[in-house]
C-alpha cells in the first residue's frame, strides 16, 4: 500500500473535495490552491493509481453517466415503467406474509435474478426463496402468495441463454393451478400474453443486438418497485 | 493562491448555466452575481483557462454535450476494461463482490467463460496453490470500495492487475485498482428505500465489455482461418 506525505495528503483532500461537488478541475487550479507545483499533483494522481491529469479527469467523468442514464438504458419496460413497478410493489406488499418463490431454472440468468431478488425482499420481512422446485406448490402452512418467473428470451448477438421454448412453462402451470399469484417479467412480448400471469411485465428490447440488457432492466425495475414498497 | 469566495461564486454560476445548456457573457455573469464586471473577467484566467470563452466553453462542453461525450467516455472505460482483459487472454480472470454486487460474480464468470475465458470465482486458495506471481487479473465489484481490499492486495502482491467497479473514487480499493471504474449509488434502509442501481449498472458496463471481447475474438478467429 502507498503512504502519504501530510503534503500529499493535503492535496488528496482537495481533490477529494472536488471530486464530492462533482467539479470540473485543472491542474493548474489544483496546483494553485494546493500551493505545490503541478509535477506534485501528477505524483500523487499517480499515486492514486491514474496516470496523470488527463485519466483522471476521465474517471471523474464516470461519476456523471448514471445521472445522466448513459450506462443505464433508458427505456426498462415497454409500458409506462412507474406503473409497472407500483403494481410489482403492490404485489410484494399483498403477499407480505404469504408462502412466495421466484422461479430460479437456468444458471445464466434466472437464478442470478432470483437469488437477487430474494435477498433484497428479505430485507423487507418478505420472504421468497429462489426455488426451481415442484414441492413449492404443495401445500404449506401459509397461503399462496406470488411467483415470479423471469423469462428471457432474446439474448445479444451469440449468447446461449439456454432457454428452450416451453422453459419454465410447467412449474408456471402447476404454481398457477396451486393458486400462487403468478408475475412474469419477459422480453418475448407473446409470452406475456398467453402464460397466464395475473401480472405481466414486458421488458424492453435491446437497442443494440451485441449488448444485452435484460438483466439490467429486471434489475433497475425491481429496484423501483422495492423503493415503492417502502413508501406504501 | 487558494481559491476565493468570489471565483467559487463565479465558478458555481458558470456551471449551474452550462448544466442548463447556455454559456453566459461576463456582462450576464457580472449581473447575476453580484459580482463586479472587471472582477468576473479576472476569474477565468486564475482558475487555469485562457480567458472567458475557453472557459465557459470548456464548461459547456463538459456539461451541454453531455450525453454523447459520456457515452464515450462509457465506451472508453469499456475499451480499457476489454483491453486488459484480452491482454492477458489464456491467464485466469478472478471475480469478486459483495452486497448487491454478489450476482456480478456469477454473471460475469458464466459470460467471460463463454468467450472462452479462464474465469473463475476469487478465493484466497487460489493463491496459496500457485507460483508466488503470475499473469492474470481480478475484477472487484465493492460499492463501498473497502471490503474487497484484502483480495485486492492479495492479487496485486501476485502480479495480478486489479480492476475495480466501485461507488466512489476515493475509496482503498480505487487506490489499489490499476482501473477504478466509479458507478454512483445511493445508500439508504429500507424505511425510506432509494432504488441501488450499482449491480444493475455493473452488468450494462460488463456487457459493454463483453461485446467488445467477443467482437475482437470473433475478428482474431477469422484471421487466424483465413491464414491456415
Amino acid at each position: 500500500m502507498e503512504s502519504y506525505t501530510p503534503l500529499e495528503r493535503e492535496i488528496l483532500q482537495h481533490i477529494s473535495a472536488h471530486i464530492s461537488r462533482n467539479e470540473e478541475v485543472s491542474l493548474t487550479q489544483l496546483s494553485d490552491e494546493c500551493h505545490v507545483a503541478k509535477s506534485s499533483i501528477i505524483k500523487v494522481l499517480q499515486k492514486l493509481g491514474y496516470q496523470g491529469m488527463k485519466e483522471f479527469r476521465r474517471n471523474l467523468r464516470m461519476d456523471a453517466q448514471t445521472r445522466a442514464n448513459v450506462l443505464l438504458p433508458r427505456s426498462v419496460t415497454h409500458a409506462d415503467l412507474d406503473q409497472a413497478s407500483s403494481a410489482l410493489a403492490q404485489c410484494f406488499r399483498t403477499h407480505a406474509d404469504s408462502r412466495n418463490f421466484i422461479f430460479s431454472g437456468d444458471k445464466r440468468c434466472a437464478s442470478l435474478l432470483a437469488a437477487y431478488m430474494s435477498r433484497k425482499l428479505a430485507m423487507f420481512d418478505i420472504l421468497s426463496p429462489d426455488s426451481y422446485d415442484y414441492a413449492m406448490t404443495a401445500k404449506g402452512t401459509r397461503p399462496f402468495g406470488f411467483a415470479i418467473f423471469c423469462f428471457h428470451r432474446e439474448a445479444g448477438e451469440g449468447g446461449h441463454l439456454g432457454q428452450q421454448p416451453g422453459y419454465g412453462q410447467g412449474m408456471l402451470a402447476e404454481a398457477k393451478h396451486a393458486g400462487y399469484e403468478i408475475v412474469v417479467i419477459s422480453d418475448d412480448a407473446g409470452l406475456c400474453c398467453n402464460a397466464g400471469a395475473d401480472l405481466a411485465i414486458l421488458i424492453a428490447k435491446n437497442s443494440e443486438a451485441a449488448i444485452d440488457l435484460y438483466m439490467t432492466r429486471v434489475l433497475m425495475l425491481f429496484e423501483l418497485a422495492l423503493s415503492k414498497l417502502s413508501r406504501m | 493562491m487558494a481559491i476565493s469566495e468570489t471565483q467559487r461564486r463565479v465558478h458555481d454560476y458558470v456551471r449551474i448555466c452550462a448544466q442548463q445548456g447556455t454559456r453566459p457573457t461576463i456582462s450576464q455573469a457580472a449581473k447575476d452575481t453580484g459580482i463586479p464586471r472587471s472582477t468576473v473577467a479576472r476569474v477565468a484566467s486564475s482558475l487555469g483557462y485562457d480567458g472567458w470563452l475557453d472557459f465557459t466553453e470548456q464548461m459547456a462542453h463538459y456539461y451541454a454535450s453531455g450525453i454523447d461525450e459520456e457515452r464515450g467516455v462509457v465506451n472508453d472505460s469499456a475499451q480499457i476494461i476489454a483491453d486488459a482483459l484480452l491482454g492477458r487472454r489464456g491467464f485466469p480472470v478472478l471475480v469478486d463482490g459483495v452486497g448487491d454486487a454478489e450476482i456480478c460474480v456469477s454473471y460475469l464468470t458464466l459470460r467471460l467463460s463463454e468467450l472462452g475465458m479462464m474465469a473463475m470465482p476469487f478465493s484466497d486458495g487460489f493463491f496459496d496453490a500457485r507460483p508466488a506471481r503470475m499473469q492474470g487479473v481480478l475484477i472487484v465489484f465493492n460499492e463501498s470500495g473497502m471490503t474487497l481490499l484484502p483480495a485486492c492486495v492479495t492479487a496485486n502482491e501476485h502480479g495480478f492487475e486489479v480492476i475495480a467497479v466501485t461507488a466512489s473514487h476515493d475509496t482503498p480499493v480505487s487506490k489499489v485498482a490499476e482501473v477504478n471504474i466509479v458507478i454512483k449509488n445511493r445508500k439508504s434502509v429500507p424505511q425510506s428505500y432509494e432504488p441501488n442501481y450499482f449491480a444493475a449498472g455493473s452488468i450494462a458496463l460488463f456487457e459493454r465489455v463483453l461485446a467488445i471481447c467477443s467482437r475482437e475474438l470473433q475478428r482474431t478467429l477469422r484471421v487466424t482461418a483465413t491464414n491456415r
